[in-house]
């Protein structure tokens, strides 16, 4: 079914952004008709972010379009069971002695979840494929971001493509280039410093096309007034046995989410199938001052 | 004018021009020898693909004369095997299939003579009417004007006071020819011809044949290349720039009307703009894969156009278009399988030519693993433009879990003061990029070494490596290594 957002000041709208959907060309009704079908969604005067928020609190959002983590806590803090697609999301990583800006293992996982949710959700697929729509791409930009290509999986591998921009400009544009593409459904992106102006169309751009973008940011930029729909923080977690650990915070979301939300989790690999990874959630150990804990574990 | 080739180190004449072999000059001959004979003759190295192309060139001028032009066997032979150097420069010829087109011109002694004088009396010129009688006439016949052989009664007696070399016959052969004293064509001629390929190789009756008209032979024929270009003179000049912009746009549609028109699509497009004070500016649009398409054409120029900075008025835009492949029709499949990949659809020629524009075709990749336990040998990055690469299926390649191998490799590793003990123990203290990071537990050591089927080189140029999996402090992954001929530490990857 089409919609059509709809406000009063419907023309500046209509301008500043691309409204998600528009009604079959041709048929001129009016407005308070389509209200009355149910068409049209009465929305109150709003600038361009609250509208942004409608959007995203749409009850109608199938499970398939969003990036699940595949843990029911996570996903549950998130109103719509996941990171939503056609989104900015931002990733910032704590590490505590200011040596690496970028997390690469959580967005690998979500990019291994958004593929395997791409392939084996049938109908959305099938849909995409038979309206002649290409194969899911993912886009890395940034060497920071890159990954290690042998962990993994092949499915993964071969829809990977991997940009190098050479310097900030081109980094962004290769951001927003992505986002128009129709082939690339996933951006993950070593970000340089963004202001609100850029990173709102960049939404935008991400919300036309229905493409996700995971951005990589530098821990100084957290405090930035940005239109992405969530902000976590990752920072690594000392670990008793010999697993890397990491703190996990939903700092921001829009659409009603538990802000603030924390969690331990690692990243294990199934012992049947070396390919799948999947996140686990550690039970919540409130420790303070987990150094000292772990002194004890030397080397002998 | 001379031109070189190194043999053995030495500068050695491969070509020279008549003057020079007047003057006393031999191809083979040393450099400073032919120097010493023609002083003050023009030196340049050979390069025999320039001949080639020149030739080529020569050859589709010809096409006034027939439809039909050829070049010789060997030549193209050499110029698909890359073995020019080799192909003597008596193959460096060009034919003319005349059948049917003396009419045209009268007679066909006057046909001859007006190629004669097309090439201003350069070309030796022999009008037969087989290929190999022609070869052999205008190659072994004494120069001047044209040889004309029109009755196919008339090949025999014409050949026979010839060498054998003239038949193309390889020279092995010719030289068991010469050992029984056969010299010229006529002495083959009344020999039986089966004893002639027992003893002599099939080649040589094969040649025979073929110039005497009982075999066909094949020509191997030039085409004409089609020029794609569009180019508009303006009077009085452009000072607009919305107008300068909307022509070059509207020269583009016309380039691309024509490509589509012959079923073609361009790689590369060359824009000039010569404004009135003689001044041009160019701009290259080297796309990844071709295209025919004006919609994505323009997406990917637009940004390029609106950078330029017009100055003065524009006298003449030029927009040719070259690396011309023929358009591949597209079909999309009637019942589409959702797992199926179609690896070069037109959307990603198009995402992959917006990308190879703006930042550069190397900058572009996919990511193949590679057979080899060593980290960063295990992958390697390709340009998406090769399309080869990009879908290949890694079966078998070791796959590692997030446990064994890093979230993130470095570009290269990074050499770490560290604190341990030796020999082997891992590290308690790092010191990497300036900061001092404490260890406190770890995993390993996990010995890394070159490949055995390397073979020595391989084991002398790579160094085993220790890798250790240690968690530093703030509770952060490294992977570090000790190089075990050096004892030196690195940092190579972490779990980020």
């Amino acid at each position: 079914m089409k919609t059509i957002l709809y406000s009063n000041n419907f023309k500046d709208l209509e301008c500043q952004s691309s409204p998600p959907c528009v009604t079959s060309p041709g048929v001129a009704r009016s407005l308070n008709e389509l209200i009355s079908e149910g068409i049209v969604w009465q929305g109150e005067s709003t600038p361009v972010d609250n509208l942004w928020e409608t959007c995203s609190q749409r009850p109608q959002r199938q499970r398939s379009e969003v990036i699940p983590f595949n843990v029911e806590e996570i996903d549950g803090a998130l109103s719509v069971g996941g990171l939503a697609c056609g989104a900015l999301h931002e990733f910032y990583y704590k590490d505590p002695s200011r040596n690496v800006a970028t997390s690469v293992a959580l967005p690998t996982l979500l990019a291994r979840n958004a593929i395997d949710a791409y392939y084996t959700s049938p109908t959305s697929a099938w849909d995409r494929v038979a309206s002649g729509a290409p194969p899911f791409f993912i886009a890395w930009i940034g060497r920071r971001s890159w990954p290690t290509p042998f962990s993994l999986p092949q499915r993964l591998l071969s829809s990977c493509l991997f940009i190098d921009p050479p310097n900030e400009k081109l980094t962004l544009w290769a951001i927003e280039t992505a986002l128009r593409s129709p082939l690339i459904k996933l951006v993950i992106a070593d970000c340089p410093r963004l202001p609100l102006k850029t990173t709102r169309r960049l939404s935008l751009r991400a919300h036309a096309n229905g493409t996700t973008a995971i951005l990589l940011r530098s821990l100084k930029d957290l405090t930035m007034p940005s239109s992405s729909a969530t902000k976590w923080v990752l920072s690594p977690r000392p670990s008793s046995d010999l697993h890397p650990m990491w703190n996990l915070t939903l700092e921001r979301s829009k659409g009603g989410a538990v802000p603030h939300a924390s969690w331990a989790i690692s990243l294990e690999n199934d012992y049947e199938d070396r390919e799948t990874l999947s996140l686990r959630l550690l039970p919540r150990v409130v420790d303070t001052d987990h150094q000292e804990r772990f002194k004890v574990q030397r080397f002998g | 004018m001379l031109l070189t080739s190194t043999v053995a180190n030495h500068l050695v004449v491969a070509r020279c021009c008549a003057s020079a072999i007047h003057a006393g000059v031999r191809p083979g001959m040393a450099l400073p020898l032919a120097v010493a004979f023609s002083p003050g003759a023009y030196v340049e190295p050979f390069d025999p693909v320039r001949d080639c192309r020149a030739l080529y060139k020569l050859a589709v001028r010809c096409l006034e004369f027939s439809p039909l032009v050829g070049l010789d066997h060997e030549l193209f032979v050499g110029r698909s095997q890359g073995t020019l150097q080799d192909v003597r420069p008596l193959h460096y010829g060009i034919t003319i299939d005349l059948t049917g087109t003396e009419k045209l011109h009268g007679d066909i002694t006057k046909l001859a003579l007006h190629i004669h004088g097309f090439f201003k009396g350069t070309a030796a010129i022999a009008v037969a009417p087989t290929l190999g009688a022609a070869w052999a006439l205008s190659r072994y016949s004494v120069a001047g004007a044209p040889r004309i052989v029109i009755n196919t009664q008339e090949i025999v007696p014409a050949l026979s006071p010839l060498p054998l070399a003239a038949l193309r016959i390889p020279a092995p052969s010719l030289e068991l020819l010469r050992d029984v004293g056969m010299t010229s064509i006529g002495d083959l001629t009344y020999l039986p011809r089966y004893t002639l390929a027992q003893r002599f190789g099939k080649f040589v009756t094969y040649r025979l044949e073929q110039a005497f008209g009982d075999i066909e032979e094949r020509l191997h024929t030039v085409e004409e290349t089609k020029r794609y270009n569009a180019s508009r003179i303006f009077e009085p000049p452009l000072t607009h720039r919305k107008s300068i912009v909307i022509s070059i746009h509207s020269l583009f549609q016309a380039v691309i009307n024509k490509l589509k028109n012959n079923k073609r699509s361009a790689k590369y497009f060359h824009l000039a703009i010569q404004d009135t004070a003689k001044a041009v500016i160019y701009r290259e649009f080297a796309l990844a894969s071709a295209t025919d398409d004006i919609g994505h054409l323009s997406t990917i120029i637009e940004p390029i156009i609106d950078g330029m900075n017009f100055s003065g008025e524009i006298r003449e835009i030029t927009i040719t278009a070259r690396q011309i492949e023929a358009t591949r029709s597209e079909q999309k499949s009637l019942s589409p399988s959702p797992h199926k990949e179609e690896p070069d659809s037109r959307e990603k020629k198009e995402l992959l030519n917006a990308f190879s524009v703006r930042i550069g075709k190397e900058r572009l990749l996919f990511a193949k693993l590679n057979q080899s336990y060593i980290p960063e040998k295990s992958f390697s990055y390709h340009s998406a433009s090769d399309a080869a690469n990009t879908m290949s299926v890694h079966e078998s390649i070791p796959h590692y879990t997030l446990h064994e191998r890093p979230s993130y490799l470095l570009a290269d590793p990074e050499e770490i003061t560290t604190i341990s003990m030796l020999p082997d123990k891992p590290p308690s203290f790092i010191q990497w990029r300036g900061k001092k990071l404490k260890i406190l537990t770890g995993i390993g050591p996990e010995r890394i070494s070159p490949e055995w089927w390397g073979g020595n080189l391989a084991k002398e140029a790579g160094v085993t490596r220790d890798y250790f999996k240690v968690q530093d402090e703030c509770g952060r992954w490294l992977w570090v290594f000790r190089d075990q001929t050096t004892h030196t530490w690195f940092l190579h990857g972490m779990w980020v």
